[in-house]
């Protein structure tokens, strides 16, 4: 239970760099390294970091707070006082979208987190046990995988209630199915694999078997499914606030700054273009990591180093 | 090795692309930067309210109309004339060529005959009842139903169906004389019956008539003869005349509640055609319509919109001549293409802020009185409306005659008169409040939200904004179910009694604010006993006095209702609720 979130972290952010720089033993390590090493990698992780970091020093490097009303000041195409323009009420668009990318990030992060840690364990559980456990899981996820996630995001919120907070748990449900579909489909090839027929012949119980070799040997995909559902949640976290269901006004998000600047697109282009700039950015650099991760973690290459 | 060797070089032509790729991006969000910004300037709403002052003569033919004579033929070319004259004061203020082309129909006085007019509007219309007059049936009511009288947008009344009504001497009943020889769409002659039909059924609750409170006041109906109606009312009932002006007449022989189709028999200058659900409606000319020679096209098309952007840029493409409701943003974007013209009336509703004043914190009126004073309409008018309109801190707007010009700056913005209040009502430390809004409703009710989140925030007042959805909004802000709610309410453009007694934000203990008090009543109730306007205008004084100290509803500015079309449409107008009226309109090319 407790691996799937610490290792969720560790593909976010901070493991592969400095300690798999020099020359890991472990495969996963090795891959993460392969990952750094790829373009495409470095570039996509690059640009996770940046906004990390940004989003963590928000309140130090916003000019001014992002929900400050300047007066006559609405509209202001960008210059020195306002890098990137002012939106409809006077708010500084750069300051909003510093913060809006906490936002953006938070609901990634949790709905992730919370996605693979109730999929991937149900996933392990179903696969290995089958029989009942699988029939009756996998029937609850497939009635969840029934519904657009769209449409089970914005049934979730409507429950509970719009606010950031409220979207990221209906991403998170959104998650789930997909983590224990993938989970329990490496498991099912990997329990009759000899490896797993010999840990069960020296008598090591279920638990042991699951934690200690299926497991590891199915964290491939998942890490890449990581990487690939954040991107997916920050997309829909966007969608649920552009509908309105996600972060409240006037707390910025750049799903509701992409949603406000609709009606202002010719006269304050730069309203629109700048949190759209900024969310293509976070899902180019996450789908840049997810593709390096996949390329570093397939069997085939690690096979041919 | 080299592997990795070409991965290097390709990293770095990657990441360098990258940048190149953003950096281009920007050069070219900000380029288009610098044009734009004149849009703004077009600031000063003065001009709007320059337009504005001659109203107040203009509404009193209301009372002056009160014992007209006859007006038999003349009554269309009166009709059209002054309907015709007002496109070009209300387009004055901003553009200078324009009102000249917009006067131009008078003075050619050439119609030319015939055309297709496409009207936009975002949504369809699913509901083709005259009487509950969702937005989405505006343009189709004037264009095909009738009322006994009409209002020009400045609310004077012109004689339609009825050809002359009499007050009774107790001012207690009305006795309106229909045109002769009217007939229906399908023939049948309109008789004195078909209008107390009309009115009966407008009060059946199962209709859901707009216009039902109203309504609801007219006890009586008989019809001595089949050209007279005769109406009583159980007192005097000086709203009378916006009851007839937005009395549609139907067909009391043909209309079913099964049948929707059976609902769109009218008198007016067009007949339904076609609908097609999600796309269009087509109105195709009345030939027997009772005013010679007119409509003047020959077809009206009214399209439907999935967004207010699309539907601009229709219009700019020339695919839409008229569009309505569209956000005040891209009217003001709108306003300087040459081949466009703006025809804006006074006032569709007024913005508001209601402030719950039966539960905690807002049952203290001190606070709301700080709540008046921390609210920067200036800004509100500026940002959101676009600087077209004007700020005002009273429930009618300037044309209206219970407009009082020296109760404008009873509140105006002030930050430390309102920190002070609040200090006073018992919050030195400040206090957190819900404000209510709606952004499906009106993108403008969210945008005032954050403006007065923002101002409220200096004071000590930290307001949580609570967005919901249109279906919770409607139970909950006509409930009461709500600290502080940004709102609009209509009718203000009309007879100062029927807002009181038709917008429920004002309702007496029943009202959206709940607000309460025999005084309150008894103000009410003694400005409608007279029809006399010279005597009912101090004591609407009063009563807005009243309305300004106690702060339950706190009025913002109105917002008027623009028409975007293009330049070809000539002859447009609108009645005395903003409704377009395609009667005298022709196209030029």
């Amino acid at each position: 239970m407790a691996d799937a979130p610490a290792a969720t972290k560790a593909t976010a952010v901070a493991r592969p760099l400095p300690s798999s720089w020099r020359r890991p033993r472990n495969p996963l390590g090795l891959s993460l390294m392969r990952t750094v090493r790829n373009p495409m990698g470095a570039f996509g992780l690059g640009i996770m970091l940046v906004l990390v970091v940004i989003a963590a020093l928000a309140p130090f490097i916003a000019p001014y707070h992002p929900n400050v009303q300047h007066d006559l000041a609405e509209l202001e195409p960008p210059s020195s006082r306002f890098l990137l323009g002012t939106d409809e009420l006077g708010r500084d668009i750069l300051s909003r979208i510093i913060w809006g990318s906490r936002v953006s990030l938070l609901v990634g992060i949790v709905a992730v987190t919370i996605g693979a840690g109730v999929g991937i364990p149900t996933g392990l559980a179903a696969g290995y046990f089958g029989g009942w456990t699988d029939a009756v899981i996998m029937r609850l996820w497939d009635a969840l995988l029934a519904f657009p996630g769209i449409l089970t995001g914005i049934a979730v919120v409507t429950v509970l209630g719009p606010g950031a907070i409220n979207a990221a748990l209906a991403l998170a449900i959104v998650n789930i199915p997909e983590f224990s579909r993938l989970t329990r489909a490496c498991v099912l090839r990997e329990r009759e694999r000899e490896y797993v027929l010999a840990s069960r012949c020296v008598g090591a119980r279920d638990a042991r078997v699951i934690a200690a070799h299926l497991f590891p040997n199915c964290l491939a995909p998942i890490l890449v499914q990581l990487s690939l559902s954040m991107g997916f949640a920050v997309l829909l976290e966007a969608a649920l606030s552009f509908i309105g269901l996600g972060q409240q006004a006037p707390d910025p998000s750049w799903g509701s700054m992409l949603n406000d600047s609709r009606a202002y697109l010719r006269q304050a282009p730069w309203f629109g273009i700048f949190p759209g700039l900024a969310l293509a950015a976070l899902l180019v650099g996450l789908n840049y990591l997810s593709d390096a991760l996949r390329q570093a973690l397939d069997p085939r290459r690690i096979n041919v180093a | 090795m080299d592997q990795s060797g070409r991965r290097r070089l390709s990293r770095r032509a990657v990441i360098k692309l990258s940048l190149g790729g953003v950096a281009a991006t920007l050069l070219a969000a900000c380029g288009p930067g610098a044009p734009p910004a004149p849009a703004k300037p077009a600031e000063p709403a003065k001009p709007a309210e320059a337009a504005k002052p001659a109203a107040p003569a203009a509404t009193q033919p209301v009372a002056a109309a009160i014992k007209p004579g006859e007006s038999g033929g003349a009554a269309p070319a009166a009709t059209q004339a002054p309907a015709v004259a007002k496109p070009a004061e209300a387009a004055k203020p901003t553009e200078a060529a324009k009102p000249t082309e917009a006067a131009k129909p008078a003075a050619a006085g050439a119609p030319k005959k015939g055309g297709k007019l496409v009207v936009g509007q975002v949504g369809d219309n699913n509901n083709f009842e005259p009487f509950v007059q969702q937005p989405t049936t505006f343009p189709f009511l004037e264009q095909m139903w009738d009322t006994p009288i009409r209002y020009d947008n400045e609310i004077k009344s012109l004689p339609s169906l009825a050809e002359s009504w009499q007050l009774g001497q107790d001012g207690k009943s009305l006795t309106i004389k229909l045109r002769p020889g009217v007939t229906f769409s399908n023939g049948k002659e309109l008789t004195a019956d078909d209008l107390n039909f009309s009115v009966e059924r407008a009060k059946d609750p199962k209709v859901g008539a707009l216009f039902r409170p109203q309504a609801a006041l007219v006890t009586q109906t008989e019809a001595p003869d089949k050209g007279t109606a005769v109406w009583r009312f159980d007192s005097p009932f000086p709203g009378a005349f916006d009851l007839l002006a937005r009395q549609f007449v139907v067909d009391k022989n043909v209309i079913d509640d099964s049948d929707w189709k059976k609902r769109l028999i009218g008198t007016g200058p067009f007949t339904w055609a076609e609908w097609q659900p999600g796309e269009r409606s087509l109105l195709k000319k009345n030939p027997t319509f009772w005013t010679k020679d007119l409509p003047h096209l020959d077809e009206i098309e009214v399209r439907s919109f999935g967004d207010a952007a699309a539907m601009a840029a229709s219009l700019e493409a020339g695919a839409v001549d008229i569009v309505a409701r569209l956000p005040t943003q891209e009217v003001a974007r709108l306003k300087s293409n040459p081949n466009i013209k703006l025809f804006q009336t006074p006032v569709r509703v007024m913005y508001d802020l209601l402030l719950q004043s039966q539960k905690p914190p807002f049952d203290n009126k001190l606070l709301r009185q700080a709540i008046n004073w921390a609210v920067d309409r200036e800004r509100f008018v500026r940002t959101v409306l676009a600087g077209l309109s004007v700020p005002s801190s009273q429930p009618f707007p300037a044309h209206s005659w219970a407009h009082f010009p020296e109760l404008d700056k009873a509140y105006t913005f002030n930050l430390d008169k309102a920190k002070e209040l609040v200090a006073q009502a018992g919050y030195p430390n400040g206090l957190d409040v819900v404000c209510m809004t709606a952004t499906a409703r009106a993108k403008e009710l969210a945008q005032l939200a954050q403006i007065v989140a923002a101002d409220l925030e200096k004071i000590g007042v930290r307001v949580r904004i609570e967005d919901v959805e249109p279906a919770v909004y409607d139970p909950r802000h006509l409930g009461g179910d709500f600290q502080m709610a940004t709102h609009s309410y209509g009718r203000a453009n009309l007879d100062p009694s029927t807002m009181f007694r038709g917008a429920a934000a004002w309702h007496a203990g029943t009202g959206m604010t709940k607000f309460d008090a025999p005084e309150y009543r008894r103000l009410m109730e003694d400005a409608e006993s007279s029809y006399d306007v010279n005597e009912r205008k101090p004591k609407y004084k009063k009563l807005v006095e009243y309305i300004q100290d106690e702060s339950f509803v706190i009025p913002l500015a109105p917002s008027p209702e623009f028409y975007v079309m293009r330049s070809r449409v000539q002859g447009f107008s609108s009645d005395g609720e903003a409704n377009m009226s395609m009667r005298g309109t022709w196209l030029d090319g």
